[in-house]
């Protein structure tokens, strides 16, 4: 299914809203059963690991819902450990809206294409092109960064400091030196833009041309609104 | 006294703010489980207190290199938008939270009339991003925050910020 990166763009940021907003289960149930199977098998290729480390995660989250919402009568008596019912719905709250965002996400890095939303960006979503620019810079710097940031590591660690930056102070040391390297690197790069005219470069309007991938997701968001919209209404 | 810096960006302005992007965006990303674990040894508070302040970096930091107008919004906007765009678990929760950060961190500058650009202001840019930030907790994680721990997670917040954003005019000292 080939969609828009524009229409990606809006439909996963508009669905993350939608989630943050939610407040009855039942529509965070509708948004979680619409979002997180199609995202599971478009994001598949993230691999168990990523799957997993988000399940570790929802085992944190309700620690935190028996510290903070145990109330009402008790569900789980385990010796010192007593979960009660607020504990269970404040959880299973959490965890449908974390789900739907996940499941959005998903579904825009499973069909999303880089190159082609940093375009859609700039003709599509009229984004200022200096915005845009300095986003491609960014991600294409990410694997240079990597390679001087796991250099610099070893190079802690070669000098007996700890290899994981975890204190203030180190995180200040390592952040310095992988900036003075990437920062040089970004003077020439905008000069280079510079001198190639970047500032002088007409924007090219691109209009919106939603295919059958993009109405399907644009229905499923009109749904995921109606619904939201009509639990806060009635 | 300084005078008020131009509006315009040059090419080399966009880099910087690029290469601010992806070296937060980056930082961001391992920033999650260094959140995890010290939320695991030290509770929530403890967690806000010696990690939050890292996600508010990217606004001081791109102030105080770059230091025109909307600088320390378009650092932590560029930042969030890698972060998002990187596959994290959070998804677009990240831009929502780095418009809104990027926009209380802007302030700081811009009471100051985009005049100064010191650690003051740094401080403060990252101080005030901190309430924002937990706020939105509040709206995303309602069933886990309570009103009595919202004053302690705003104050933990503040001054995780304002630390790291120390940190971050301290790191920009690298280019001369």
């Amino acid at each position: 299914m080939k969609s828009d990166p524009t229409t990606l763009f809006i439909y996963a940021l508009s669905v993350t809203v939608l989630s943050m907003v939610s407040r009855d289960p039942r529509v965070l149930l509708a948004l979680a059963l619409l979002n997180l199977p199609l995202g599971t098998y478009l994001g598949r290729k993230r691999g168990v690991i990523f799957f997993l480390l988000y399940f570790l995660g929802l085992f944190g989250i309700f620690l935190n819902s028996v510290a903070f919402s145990n109330q009402g009568t008790a569900v789980l008596d385990v010796g010192p450990l007593v979960v009660r019912e607020g504990a269970v719905k404040a959880f299973l709250r959490v965890f449908l809206r974390l789900s739907s965002i996940l499941g959005a996400a998903l579904i825009f890095y499973g069909l999303a294409d880089i190159r082609e939303l940093l375009d859609a960006l700039e003709c599509t979503m009229r984004i200022p092109r200096g915005f845009v620019f300095s986003l491609a810079v960014g991600l294409r710097m990410l694997a240079l960064l990597q390679r001087d940031a796991g250099e610099i590591l070893e190079m802690r660690a070669q000098r007996g400091h700890s290899r994981r930056p975890l204190t203030p102070g180190s995180l200040s040391s390592f952040l310095r030196t992988l900036l003075s390297v990437a920062l040089e690197r970004g003077l020439w790069i905008g000069v280079a833009a510079e001198l190639r005219g970047l500032s002088l470069r007409e924007r090219r309007p691109r209009p919106y041309r939603p295919g059958l991938g993009d109405v399907v997701l644009l229905v499923l968001l009109a749904l995921q609104l109606t619904i939201t919209i009509l639990s806060m209404v009635c | 006294m300084q005078t008020v810096p131009e509006l315009r960006y040059s090419a080399v302005d966009y880099a910087i703010l690029g290469v601010v992007a992806a070296v937060m965006g980056v930082v961001f990303v391992v920033a999650w489980d260094f959140y995890y674990l010290v939320k695991a040894l030290l509770g929530p508070i403890g967690a806000r207190v010696f990690t939050y302040g890292i996600w508010f970096m990217a606004a001081p930091l791109a102030a105080s290199l770059v230091r025109k107008p909307l600088s320390a919004f378009s650092g932590e906007v560029l930042a969030a938008l890698v972060e998002t765009i990187i596959p994290t678990y959070g998804g677009y929760t990240n831009l929502i939270y780095g418009v809104a950060q990027g926009l209380a961190s802007e302030l700081a500058y811009l009471i100051f009339g985009y005049r100064r650009w010191g650690p003051l202001q740094a401080a403060l840019s990252g101080a005030l991003a901190g309430p924002v930030a937990v706020t939105l907790d509040q709206i995303l994680f309602p069933e886990l925050i309570t009103a009595k721990t919202f004053a302690a997670l705003v104050l933990a917040a503040t001054a995780s910020g304002a630390l790291y954003g120390l940190i971050a005019y301290g790191v920009s000292r690298v280019r001369k």
